[in-house]
């Protein structure tokens, strides 16, 4: 047990940690930090944001004919505000507009009135040009789901268009947006690659350091022998799941701070744009792409004590670690985390794609404990 | 010299340095040859500028369009002009022509949509205001006395410069249309992922040559010896050396490939500010007439030296640290920070345009080099500037670590 402490100490050594530490402030920055800081990202994504928080509660997921009524209703009722505010003010009644409808259709050849909606859209106070924007994309939405369900069904094939076909069946008006998916998707993608740089760091040297301050060889003559291989390897793999939990922790209490807790009951099927393979709510979608995460951040830890044994030297590691690294960004964040039940891509994917990983993370460690276990020491 | 040599074979000899520069060719080339769908349509500008010059008036558009509309006439005498035949042209009429003629048909879409483009440069030319753009960005990132003066009067000279053009008609020249994007096909992909693979085999076989006795454990033997610690500059003059044959083929291999690809022939001599190159919301006003071999002669030269500064830097680096895997991290590091510390000083404008000058932003922006509508790049001689600056900056470094090293323990 002593030893396993030791090697932690030795695995967290502090070059290491200000590295990782400077890293993640970097990355953070780089990846991190627009997602958190501009959610909901200007107008009028806002407002619709806004405006589904307000809904959810109220309505659901589902919306039937009479609740559809009544957001046309409440449609209704903001437009009749920004009818009063056009009726009154002096400039609109000028160039002829009183109706919300005759300035939302002006046209943009027209300098004068061009410029008027320019003036009141983007230079005033006034918030009905974004808000009404907002309502009408989610009574579209209404009415274009089917549509757009049917023609998925007409465009696919096999187990997909299965899939579009039960979506139709089960008949859920959707009217709420992809900005929180979104957001979702570009915040577990870029968690993934701050979380994988950062066990990579960390645990490729985890053997290789031994090597090259040759103790080796009093390590595998002493009492405990070449069993210390498993001790170094606990060690790392204590390390990995330490680190990703506390790297996840910090980042999803960041993520917390968006506020999407709200579309946490919804189902998939009722976020527009993004189709899936199964039926969940967002937060049981939320908790899948932790795991996926998690699993994928782990398995990286022990690749990299594999490679860890097997590079000659430093750069050796290096370069196999750039070629890993370029793997785990372009392919398996993509469509082992993000996309993971995504519509698009065969739903055996992903599944294939974990066991494939993880018998390979096996073999290699098998190998790895084989070629430490015979070894010549000299 | 036969030390330096010895030296450089520890890099070249090294398999992961060259798995890797033959892993980045392979990439370059992928991705060099799964974007060429587009190269048969690009042939027809090597043919415009055969026939008709590479620059181009209203006379000689006028006479374009008239030899286009015989051409209409001969392939179907019911059309007058090209312009009616291709609005009445549709999917199935297309479907039902012979093979020769389809060939024709593209071949007639493609030389009235390079016309068309040609006739509204003037136009589109008379609407750019570098005015806007300079009020844009003084308010945009707040300048205020000493800065706000730099920028408007780089901003100035800019305008003069576009009234040149104009004046001038430089911008009348044959080059892929716009909407190809090859500039950015070539110097934004392309180039920019060279100098990124670039950096990642500079750094690793500097750091490779640097710390090779401390990663050998021979550091005593060697450091001991009656060359001593000179041998440093061996190694020094070898990172030079093995950056170089590196990035030979990792350049030579991938342009070529490109320029096999697509067909340039007639395009040497473009200017870079050509009208047609006109990709997204500006066109590209270079801060003095480049011809378009000029312009790839000259990235490739700032790219090769500023990478040959990385390995410079990374020597320093790796002499102070003698550890690769650290001095891998930390390198690689730098590079990345010079890029994302620029954002938090939006509060100090002076310090911020300074910090323009940096290597990261010539190593992914290629494609705006000489520039004069490239943010806060624009300034003239932005490039020269940078390299002068991180020049003496490696210098500096390189001394001190050469001082740093003579003295500390070897141990």
């Amino acid at each position: 047990m002593q030893l396993f402490w030791m090697e932690m100490r030795k695995i967290f050594s502090w070059k290491i940690v200000a590295l990782i530490l400077f890293i993640n402030i970097l990355l953070y920055w780089l990846l991190f930090d627009f997602h958190i800081e501009y959610f909901p990202n200007g107008r009028p994504t806002g407002d619709t944001f806004a405006i589904e928080q307000q809904l959810i509660p109220k309505y659901g997921a589902e919306i039937d004919e009479k609740e559809y009524k009544e957001l046309v209703a409440m449609f209704e009722q903001e437009k009749k505000k920004a009818d009063a505010f056009l009726d009154h003010d002096p400039k609109a009644t000028a160039l002829g507009i009183t109706t919300y409808e005759a300035f939302r259709h002006i046209d943009s050849e027209d300098e004068q009135l061009s410029e008027y909606r320019n003036d009141i859209t983007f230079h005033s106070a006034e918030d009905f040009p974004w808000v009404l924007q907002a309502w009408e994309s989610l009574i579209e939405r209404y009415q274009y789901h089917e549509k757009s369900l049917q023609g998925e069904i007409e465009r696919t094939s096999g187990a997909q268009q299965q899939r579009f076909e039960q979506l139709l069946n089960d008949r859920k008006h959707t009217i709420y947006s992809s900005i929180v998916l979104d957001n979702f998707r570009s915040i577990t993608e870029n968690l993934a690659i701050i979380i994988l740089f950062s066990i990579a760091i960390l645990l490729s040297p985890i053997f290789l350091r031994d090597r090259v301050t040759s103790i080796i060889p009093l390590q595998y003559t002493s009492k405990k022998g070449r069993r210390i291989f498993w001790t170094k390897w606990l060690a790392g793999l204590v390390s990995a799941v330490f680190i990703t939990i506390v790297l996840m922790s910090i980042y999803l209490a960041m993520y917390a701070t968006n506020n999407t807790s709200s579309h946490f009951d919804l189902p998939l099927s009722s976020f527009s744009w993004y189709y899936y393979w199964y039926d969940m709510t967002f937060f049981q979608f939320l908790i899948l792409t932790i795991a996926a995460v998690f699993i994928i951040a782990v398995l990286l830890g022990i690749v990299s004590m594999a490679i860890s044994v097997f590079a000659h030297n430093t750069i050796a590691l290096i370069g196999i670690q750039i070629v890993v690294m370029f793997g785990m960004i372009a392919g398996v964040t993509k469509y082992m985390i993000t996309d993971i039940i995504w519509i698009w891509h065969p739903h055996w994917l992903a599944p294939a794609g974990y066991i494939l990983l993880i018998s390979l993370t096996v073999i290699l460690t098998c190998f790895a404990w084989r070629r430490e276990s015979r070894k010549d020491i000299l | 010299m036969s030390i330096t040599w010895l030296e450089i074979k520890k890099a070249l000899y090294s398999p992961t340095i060259l798995i890797l520069l033959v892993l980045f060719i392979i990439f370059n080339i992928f991705t060099v040859i799964s974007n060429s769908y587009i190269k048969d349509e690009l042939k027809i500008v090597n043919i415009i500028i055969e026939k008709y010059g590479a620059t181009f008036n209203d006379e000689i558009l006028r006479k374009m369009q008239e030899d286009l509309n015989t051409d209409v006439k001969k392939l179907n005498p019911q059309f007058q002009d090209a312009n009616s035949f291709i609005n009445t042209m549709n999917y199935e009429k297309y479907h039902n022509t012979t093979l020769t003629e389809q060939k024709e048909i593209d071949r007639i879409n493609l030389m009235q949509m390079y016309i068309n483009l040609g006739m509204s440069l003037d136009e589109r030319y008379a609407k750019l205001n570098i005015e806007q753009l300079k009020e844009e960005t003084i308010t945009g990132f707040g300048f205020t006395n000493w800065t706000a003066g730099f920028v408007t009067s780089e901003y100035d000279k800019l305008n003069d410069r576009l009234t040149e053009i104009k004046e001038m008609n430089e911008y009348k020249n044959w080059f892929f249309a716009g909407n190809y994007r090859m500039h950015n096909e070539l110097f934004r992909h392309l180039i920019k992922n060279i100098a990124m693979e670039g950096v990642i085999l500079v750094v690793l076989l500097t750091t490779l040559i640097t710390n090779y006795e401390f990663e050998h454990r021979t550091q005593l033997v060697t450091y001991a010896t009656k060359k001593g610690r000179l041998i440093m500059l061996n190694k020094l003059m070898a990172s030079l050396l093995a950056s170089l044959i590196i990035l030979l083929p990792l350049f030579g291999i991938s342009l070529l490939t490109f320029f096999m690809v697509y067909d340039y022939s007639g395009l040497w001599t473009a200017l870079i500010t050509s009208g047609l190159n006109w990709e997204y919301k500006w066109p590209y006003i270079t801060w003095w007439p480049i011809e378009y071999w000029m312009y790839l002669l000259l990235t490739i030269t700032i790219l090769v030296i500023t990478l040959l500064m990385i390995s410079l830097l990374t020597f320093c680096i790796s002499s102070i640290i003698k550890n690769s895997y650290l001095t891998w991290i930390v390198g690689i590091l730098l590079l990345v920070s010079m890029f994302v510390v620029p954002m938090f000083f939006k509060g100090i404008p002076t310090l911020m345009l300074f910090m323009h000058l940096n290597l990261t932003l010539l190593l992914l922006n290629p494609h705006l080099y000489f520039s004069g509508v490239s943010n806060l790049m624009m300034f003239k001689y932005h490039e020269a500037w940078t390299l002068a600056l991180w020049g003496l900056i490696s210098v500096l470094c390189v001394t001190y670590a050469f001082s740093r090293f003579n003295r500390k323990d070897i141990v």
